[in-house]
C-alpha cells in the first residue's frame, strides 16, 4: 500500500514538475518596472577592478536618483566569457546588465568567437567612460630631461630593444603601442606584465622603459604621463601634452571604454529608463569628480553612437590580430 | 606529433578520462606476470597516471603555435609545458626503480571502500541536482542521507542538522555573501507557474 | 622623531569610540568569515567595501583593514581543527596543525596560532611604519629573473616537504606544475589544454584544489576507515598552554615573520610562498625537524606569523609605490581611490593624518585579533569533538559550498570533488599531496617569469644579476644539502657498526 502511495505521489509531482517545465522561458508580461525585482550588473573584472569600481559607485550615486535596488555581481574569467554567457543566458527581461569595457570586444575577435552571439546578442545602451590611451615614464626620467620625444629617440638608438610594458600580448594595449610605432616610425618591444599597477613596477624598476597605459596608471605613482590622446589637455595632467599637439593627430583617439549592455529583446521602457538614469549619472558633480581624479573623460553615449565605438574596436582587433598572425 | 596532438586536443574531457583508463588497465595487465610487483601495484597506477598526463601534454604541446613576429624574442606557450615533461622523465625513473627492486612500503589494504563509494556517490547525485531541484532541497536531502549512512538515527539530529543548514546557507551565503547559489530550473518554473 | 609625533597623533585619532568600533566590526566580520574556507579575505574585504564609500575615509580604512587583519588569522584555523586551509598562506599551517589537533593538542595550536600571528602582525606593521619607503625601493630591484629565482627556491622546499620518499613528492610536484600550463597562456593568449571547457580558460582556481586535496582527501580517508559503531571522538580535555609556553617560541615566530614581510613586499610574489618559504626554513634550522609535519609546535608558528606578517609587508609596496602587493590590497586601494585619494608617496605628503591613523589601527587591529581570537578559541577547538556523522556531514557541506562561492560555478565544485579523489588516493598510497598545491602555487608565477626574463636579457639574465644567482645558488644548496646530510648519516651509522663488529 505505501509503495503504491509512494508511486501516485510520485507521479503528481512529477506531472507538475513537467507542466511547469513547458512554459516559456522568455515571455516577459506587462510594463516593465525597475522596483519588481533587484537588477543585477554582472562584471567581467573581479572587485577592485576598473569597471567594478566604476559600477559600484555608479550605484551609490544612482541611489539619489531612483529607489531601485542595483546590484554588482563580478564574474570574472574566461577571457571575460563567463559573465557574458551569463548575462545572455538570463532572460532579456532587463534585470540582468552587462558591465562591459572594450577587453570584451577585443577578446571576442580576437579569440574568433561568434560575434553575432557576443556582440550582436547585445543591445549596447550606454557608454559611460572613455579612458584616454597614455605614454608613462617615471619622473625621475621626466627630471632628467626626458619627454615622448626623448623616448622616441631612446627607441631609435635602442635599435627595437626599448622594452613597452602592456598588459598582454595580442590585447588592446598591445595595439596602441603598435599604432604609435607605426605612426612615429620607431620600434620597440612589447613585454607583458599582466597587469597596470606591475607595468608601473616594471617601469619604477628600470625593467621597462615605457609604459603603455591610462593616466590612472600614474595616479598616487611616481610616473609622468609623457603624451595623451585627448582633445585638449587633461584636468590634473596639464604638463602631458596630448598626441596632436605632439605632432600625430591620427593617435588622439585611443581610448578605452567602459559601458553598460543588455540582451536583446530587452523592454524599451528599461532601456530608456536605464539610459536617463546614466544621463543624471554623468551630470553629478560626484560622479565628474571621481572620473576628473582618475583623468577619465565621464561620457554618455548612447544606442547607435555606442554601437559605431564597438565597430571601430572591432575593426583595430581584427586589423592588427592579422598583423601580428593571430588571425588569419 | 602534431597529429597525434591535434587528435588528443580535440577530445572532449569524458574521453580523456576514458583514455586515461584504458591506460591505466593496459599497465594493470602489464603487471600481472610480475608477482614482486603487485604489493606496490597501486603506487605504480598513481605514477603511470601522472605519466599520461605527461605525454598527453607533451603531444598537445605541438599544437600551440610557434615563434612569430607576434611572441618576438619570447619563448613560445609550448616552452614551460615541455620543460615540465622533460624533468618528469628521469623523475619517473627515480620513483620506479625502488618500486621495481621491492624497496617502498607495500601498498596498505583497502579499507571500507563500500562506505567511500556510496557517500561518493551520494554527493555526485547531490550535487548533479542542484541545477534542478536547487540547492536547499538537495543538500538538504544529502545531509539526511549521509547522516544517515554514517548511523546517526537520532530523529531530531536529522531533523535539526538539514533545516538549521537551510536557515544558515541562504542568510550567510545568499543574502549576505550575494552568492548566488542555484534554485533549480524545476523549481524556477514551478514557481513561475503558481506566480 | 616626527615619525614618532606622527604616529602618536595618529593613534589618538583612533582613540575614539567610532574608529574602535570600526576596526573592531572589521576584525570580528574577518575573523568569522575567514573561517569559512571559500570564503577568501579579499571577498570579506570586498564585501565591507559598499559600506565605507559615505564613510570618513579613515573610518572606512579602519573597517577593511580590520577586516583583512581578522580574515587573514582565521583562514589558518580551520588548518588546523578540520585540515582545510581557509587560502592558500594557510596551507602549511595545517602540516603541523592537523596532526597536533588530531592528537588532542587542538588548544595549543590554535594558541600557537594565534599568538603568532600577533606577534607576525606586529611586526610586519611595525616594518611599514619604519622602513616603507626603503624597502619598496629594494622591492622594485625584482624583475622577472629575480622572481623567477625566488620561485625556484620556493620550489626547493620539496625537499624537505617528502621527507624520505622524494621521488613521490617530486612527482607530485611536477604534477602541479602541469596541472598549472592549463588554461590560456598568460602572456599570449594561447589556448592550452582546455579541451573545450571555458571554465578551463583561467586554468584552475586554487582555492578548490586545496579544499579537495586536503579536507576532502583527508575526508575521504576517514571515511575508509569508518565504523558506524564508534561515532565518537575521543573526548579531549584541551589545554592551553601558558604564556611563557609561547615566548620559548619567540625566535621562531620572529624568524617566520622576516620571511614573510620581505616576501609581502614584493608586489608579484604572494603570500603562499612566504608561508612555504617560512615553513621550510623552520624545518631546516630547527632542532626538532624530525617532528615537523606530526606535530611540531613550531611549524605553527613559523607558518601562522609568516602569513599574518604578509599583511604588514603587503601594504608597502602600496602606500610607498601605488602598487598593490596583494589581491585584497587592491580592494583597500579601491576604497581609497573611490574618495578621491590615490595611493602612494603623494599620500604620506597629502593625507598624513590619514596613512599614520592607518598604521595605528593596523596595531589595534592585531591587537582586536589576539582578543577576539582567544575568545574564539574555546568555540573552534570544540569543533573537533562535535560526533563524527555531524562534523563529517558539516565538512562534506562547507566544501561544497566553499568551492561554489569562489566564483558562483558549479565547474569548481566538480574540481574540488575531482581533486578530492586526488588527495585521497594520493594519500593512500605515500605520494604527498602539499607538493602539488607547491606547483600550482608557484607555476605560473615562475613561468612568466621566466619567460619574461628570457625576452629581456635571455639567459645571461639569470646569471648576471646577483639578487637571482645568489636565490638559485641557495635553491641549488637547498635541494642537494638534505642528501649529503643522508649520505653522511648513513656513513656514520655504517662507521659504527663496522666499530661494533671489530
Amino acid at each position: 500500500m505505501k509503495k503504491i502511495m509512494g508511486l501516485i505521489i510520485l507521479t503528481a509531482a512529477l506531472t507538475l514538475v513537467l507542466a511547469a517545465c513547458n512554459r516559456d522561458d522568455d515571455t516577459v508580461s506587462g510594463a516593465w518596472s525597475p522596483y519588481a525585482q533587484p537588477i543585477t550588473i554582472v562584471t567581467h573584472v573581479a572587485p577592485g577592478g576598473g569597471m567594478d569600481v566604476a559600477t559600484r559607485l555608479f550605484i551609490d550615486i544612482a541611489r539619489q536618483y531612483t529607489d531601485a535596488t542595483i546590484i554588482v555581481e563580478n564574474m570574472a574569467g574566461g577571457g571575460t566569457r563567463i559573465a557574458s554567457d551569463e548575462v545572455l543566458g538570463r532572460p532579456a527581461d532587463g534585470y540582468t546588465i552587462f558591465g562591459a569595457a572594450m577587453s570584451n570586444v577585443n577578446t571576442a575577435v580576437a579569440q574568433g568567437w561568434d560575434l553575432n552571439h557576443y556582440i550582436d546578442g547585445y543591445h549596447w545602451i550606454a557608454k559611460i567612460q572613455r579612458d584616454p590611451a597614455a605614454v608613462i615614464i617615471t619622473n625621475e626620467a621626466k627630471n632628467a630631461g626626458m619627454d615622448f620625444n626623448g623616448v622616441l629617440n631612446q627607441a631609435r638608438e635602442m635599435g627595437g630593444e626599448q622594452i613597452w610594458a602592456v598588459p598582454v600580448l595580442g590585447g588592446n594595449k598591445h595595439f596602441e603601442a603598435l599604432l604609435i610605432w607605426q605612426a612615429t616610425g620607431v620600434e620597440g618591444m612589447a613585454m607583458p606584465f599582466e597587469s597596470g599597477p606591475l607595468g608601473a613596477a616594471a617601469v619604477l624598476g628600470g625593467e621597462a622603459h615605457v609604459q603603455m597605459g591610462n593616466p590612472f596608471d600614474t595616479s598616487g605613482r611616481d610616473l609622468w604621463v609623457a603624451a595623451i590622446a585627448s582633445p585638449e589637455r587633461m584636468p590634473g595632467f596639464e604638463d602631458s601634452p596630448t598626441f596632436a599637439e605632439l605632432g600625430f593627430p591620427q593617435l588622439n583617439d585611443m581610448h578605452m571604454w567602459r559601458g553598460y549592455a543588455v540582451r536583446k529583446g530587452t523592454p524599451p521602457e528599461m532601456i530608456e529608463w536605464f539610459q536617463n538614469l546614466v544621463t543624471q549619472v554623468s551630470r553629478n558633480p560626484e560622479w565628474i569628480e571621481y572620473n576628473a581624479g582618475n583623468a577619465i573623460a565621464p561620457t554618455a553615449v548612447f544606442t547607435e553612437e555606442f554601437r559605431a565605438i564597438i565597430q571601430d574596436t572591432i575593426d583595430t582587433t581584427l586589423y592588427w590580430s592579422r598583423y601580428l598572425g593571430i588571425l588569419d | 606529433m602534431v597529429t597525434m596532438g591535434r587528435w588528443l586536443a580535440g577530445l572532449a574531457w569524458p574521453w580523456q578520462f576514458v583514455l586515461l583508463a584504458v591506460f591505466l588497465g593496459a599497465v594493470f595487465l602489464l603487471t600481472v606476470p610480475f608477482k614482486k610487483i603487485h604489493p606496490f601495484r597501486g603506487q605504480l597506477m598513481v605514477l603511470a597516471a601522472i605519466t599520461w598526463v605527461g605525454i598527453v601534454f607533451y603531444l598537445i604541446s605541438f599544437t600551440f603555435p610557434g615563434r612569430s613576429i607576434f611572441t618576438g624574442n619570447m619563448p613560445p606557450s609550448y616552452t614551460i609545458p615541455r620543460l615540465w615533461v622533460y624533468a618528469l622523465i628521469p623523475t619517473v625513473i627515480l620513483t620506479l626503480i625502488p618500486i621495481i627492486r621491492g624497496k617502498n612500503d607495500p601498498d596498505p589494504k583497502w579499507g571500507n571502500l563500500k562506505m567511500v563509494g556510496i557517500v561518493l556517490t551520494a554527493l555526485v547525485i547531490s550535487v548533479g541536482l542542484f541545477n534542478y531541484i536547487g540547492y536547499y532541497i538537495s543538500s538538504a536531502l544529502f545531509i539526511v542521507v549521509l547522516m544517515w549512512i554514517l548511523g546517526c538515527r537520532s530523529k531530531v539530529e536529522l531533523i535539526a542538522v538539514p533545516a538549521g543548514w537551510v536557515v544558515f546557507t541562504y542568510f550567510v551565503f545568499a543574502q549576505l555573501l550575494n552568492v548566488r547559489l542555484p534554485v533549480g530550473s524545476i523549481i524556477t518554473n514551478i514557481m513561475r507557474g503558481f506566480a | 622623531m616626527e615619525l614618532l609625533r606622527n604616529l602618536f597623533d595618529g593613534t589618538v585619532l583612533m582613540m575614539g569610540f567610532m574608529p574602535l568600533l570600526m576596526i573592531f566590526i572589521g576584525v570580528a566580520v574577518g575573523i568569522v568569515l575567514g573561517t569559512i574556507p571559500g570564503i577568501s579575505t579579499s571577498m570579506a574585504v570586498a564585501l565591507l567595501l559598499p559600506f565605507t564609500f559615505t564613510m570618513n575615509p579613515l573610518y572606512g580604512m579602519a573597517l577593511l583593514l580590520g577586516c583583512y587583519k581578522g580574515g587573514n588569522y582565521s583562514g589558518c584555523i580551520p588548518a588546523v581543527t578540520i585540515n582545510t586551509p581557509g587560502t592558500p598562506s594557510s596551507v602549511p599551517t595545517l602540516f603541523d596543525g592537523y596532526p597536533m589537533a588530531k592528537s588532542g593538542r587542538g588548544g595549543e595550536a590554535l594558541g600557537i596560532l594565534l599568538w603568532s600571528s600577533f606577534v607576525g602582525g606586529i611586526f610586519g606593521t611595525l616594518v611599514l611604519v619604519l622602513f616603507a619607503t626603503p624597502m619598496a625601493r629594494w622591492a622594485l630591484n625584482f624583475w622577472s629573473a629575480e622572481y623567477f629565482a625566488l620561485c625556484v627556491l620556493g620550489l626547493a622546499s620539496v625537499a624537505t616537504l617528502g621527507g624520505k620518499h622524494w621521488q613521490k613528492a617530486l612527482i607530485a610536484v611536477l604534477f602541479g606544475l602541469l596541472l598549472n600550463t592549463m588554461g590560456t597562456d598568460p602572456l599570449l593568449g594561447t589556448q592550452r589544454y582546455t579541451f573545450g571547457l571555458i571554465r578551463l580558460f583561467d586554468g584552475f582556481h586554487l582555492m578548490p584544489i586545496l579544499i579537495g586535496l586536503f579536507a576532502l582527501g583527508e575526508l575521504f580517508h576517514n571515511l575508509e576507515n569508518y565504523k558506524t559503531s564508534d561515532q565518537k571522538h575521543e573526548k579531549h580535555t584541551y589545554t592551553y598552554p601558558k604564556l611563557l609556553y609561547y615566548w620559548k617560541l619567540k625566535w621562531e615566530m620572529l624568524r617566520a615573520s622576516v620571511v614573510g614581510t620581505l616576501v609581502g613586499i614584493l608586489p608579484g610574489a604572494g603570500s603562499a610562498i612566504a608561508s612555504f618559504l617560512a615553513y621550510d626554513l623552520e624545518k631546516r634550522v630547527s632542532k626538532n625537524s624530525a617532528n615537523f609535519g606530526k606535530g611540531a609546535p613550531e611549524g605553527v608558528a613559523a607558518s601562522g606569523a609568516s602569513d599574518s606578517a604578509n599583511t604588514g609587508g603587503s601594504l608597502v609596496p602600496m602606500l610607498a609605490l601605488g602598487i598593490p602587493g596583494a589581491p585584497t590590497v587592491a580592494v583597500l586601494m579601491s576604497a581609497l581611490m573611490i574618495h578621491g585619494i590615490n595611493p602612494g608617496p603623494e599620500m604620506f605628503r597629502d593625507q598624513p593624518t590619514l596613512v599614520y591613523g592607518m598604521f595605528a589601527s593596523m596595531f589595534i587591529a592585531s591587537t582586536f585579533v589576539l582578543f577576539i581570537g582567544w575568545a574564539g578559541l574555546r568555540v573552534w577547538v570544540r569543533t573537533t569533538n562535535v560526533k563524527k556523522p555531524i562534523l563529517y556531514t558539516f565538512i562534506f557541506l562547507f566544501t561544497i559550498i566553499g568551492s561554489f562561492a569562489i566564483r558562483n560555478s558549479m565547474f569548481d565544485v566538480g574540481v574540488c570533488i575531482a581533486f578530492g579523489l586526488i588527495g585521497w588516493i594520493f594519500k593512500r598510497f605515500g605520494y604527498p599531496v602539499a607538493p602539488v598545491v607547491l606547483g600550482v602555487v608557484l607555476g605560473r608565477i615562475m613561468e612568466m617569469n621566466f619567460r619574461r626574463a628570457i625576452m629581456r636579457d635571455g639567459a645571461a639574465g639569470f646569471y648576471t644579476r646577483p639578487l637571482a644567482l645568489i636565490f638559485l645558488i641557495l635553491a641549488v644548496a637547498a635541494i642537494v644539502y638534505p642528501f649529503i646530510q643522508q649520505y653522511r648519516a648513513e656513513r656514520k651509522a655504517k662507521l659504527i657498526t663496522e666499530d661494533k663488529r671489530e
